[in-house]
């Protein structure tokens, strides 16, 4: 009989594990880098690369991340829990810091939200999430420009982290307020895109009078190693979490 | 052999202890799991109850005869404070929850209201809170569940009775509070 209470022990324990289900919404498996999750489609390749390179830039600097988040829908979830458990499961920002933010646009159901970890809601409150939504999202939102939206509203969020960290110029993105009635794309008019290239070309010709394209090779051979780098394999989340933080707004 | 039987039995009785107490240490850990979540419901709580006051001003600031809705918040608030186990506080919580929401169903009425920069940053902050609130209160739920069948099940629930590990309640609230109209401060106008 004393032999057998180890044994019995050892099956009690065995069958002890408990299991815990937890009803959750659908939050897609990230793919690629954490920062960008474009399920819904609305960024074109240079603008999720511009994001990523951000993204990568200040994570690498601060461990904070900031990510972007798509979907055509909810899928009956609200945006709030559905942003919550996203974020978690993405594990946005640093373990320790709980410095990430997630900006999460549903398409259908027409809501747009900023959820804020614990580590930034000091920088980024409720109040100027919300400010953030109204300026640089919903004006472009309700024109259907959701990439712009999301670039803009990016960039202000980023700009955001980077002063929390004291970043500096180096960081700061350069990004306007959309006004109410969109004003046409002003640009460079034709004429002066002409005037422009005519300009190098005889700067380039000058050049290879007068130094034998020397100042044309340099220039070449500076944007070309600017580029390059790379070759590490897609970033995950840090493990942070959020409790809540952030405004929702809908268009 | 009876030098074996003493050796088995020794044996056994070491492996029980061991096992006693790291059950306890975990049934410790996950009480404590339990109060440090209920501390951020609590936070929350507290957090909203803060707001209220300012709210109640803007509000008094643009609205006349809505004594009775602005009434009903502050009494709701008040019992809040006054509540001590988690169940109470859930009851008061929802009743603070629907004061809340008719109060701001009338403010729907007055558009200056509407359109105060204060009021707007106001709304922001509540929402913000009611949303930190829900999440804290899911995840209290989810580690008193944890908690719940940890003492429950054979043979911790030994222990548990042993030291006396009680049941833990749960921040309940019902579909209606769920329901709650949410007030969109539309910026389609």
């Amino acid at each position: 009989m004393k032999l057998l209470a180890p044994f019995a022990l050892l099956i009690v324990l065995l069958f002890n594990t408990a299991s815990v289900a937890f009803a959750a919404p659908d939050i897609p498996k990230p793919i690629g880098d954490i920062y960008v999750q474009d399920f819904a489609k609305v960024l074109n390749e240079e603008e999720k690369s511009e994001i990523i390179d951000m993204a990568k830039k200040l994570d690498s600097e601060t461990e904070a991340q900031i990510g972007i988040l798509t979907v055509n829908s909810l899928n009956d979830s609200d945006i709030e829990s559905f942003s919550n458990e996203a974020f978690r499961e993405y594990g946005l920002g640093s373990k320790e810091l709980n410095n990430g933010i997630l900006i999460i646009l549903a398409i259908k159901e027409k809501q747009v939200r900023i959820e804020v970890g614990y580590g930034l809601e000091g920088r980024v409150t409720d109040i100027k999430s919300g400010k953030i939504l109204d300026s640089y999202a919903i004006p472009y939102l309700k024109e259907k420009q959701y990439d712009k939206a999301i670039m803009s509203t990016y960039k202000a969020v980023y700009n955001e982290a980077a002063k929390e960290y004291d970043l500096g110029k180096d960081f700061q993105q350069q990004v306007s307020k959309a006004l109410l009635k969109l004003k046409q794309e002003s640009g460079l008019k034709a004429w002066e895109v002409i005037l422009i290239v005519i300009a190098v070309i005889i700067l380039i010709i000058l050049d290879f009078i007068f130094f034998k394209g020397a100042i044309t090779e340099a220039v070449l051979y500076m944007l070309l190693s600017a580029r390059g780098g790379g070759g590490d394999g897609p970033r995950g989340g840090g493990g942070g979490s959020s409790g809540g933080g952030g405004a929702s707004r809908g268009w | 052999m009876k030098n074996k039987a003493l050796i088995i039995s020794g044996v056994a009785a070491g492996l029980i202890l061991i096992y006693g107490v790291t059950s306890y240490n975990g049934l410790v850990v996950a009480q404590e799991n339990v109060s440090n979540k209920y501390s951020q419901v609590d936070n929350q709580l507290k957090r909203r109850a803060d707001l209220i006051p300012n709210l109640v001003e803007s509000v008094k600031g643009y609205t006349k005869h809505e004594q009775k809705a602005i009434d009903s918040v502050t009494n709701a608030r008040a019992q809040l404070a006054g509540a001590k186990t988690p169940a109470d506080k859930a009851a008061a919580d929802q009743e603070l929850s629907g004061a809340l929401s008719r109060l701001l169903v009338v403010a729907e009425n007055y558009p200056n209201l509407k359109a105060d920069k204060n009021y707007q940053s106001l709304m922001d902050s509540l929402e913000g809170t009611e949303n930190r609130l829900s999440v804290a209160r899911k995840d209290y739920n989810d580690k008193v569940t944890v908690y719940n069948n940890k003492i429950k099940k054979f043979p911790k629930n030994i222990i548990a009775n042993l030291f006396n590990f009680d049941k833990k309640q749960y921040f309940e609230t019902t579909e209606q509070e769920k329901e709650t109209p949410k007030v969109d401060f539309g910026s389609d106008n």
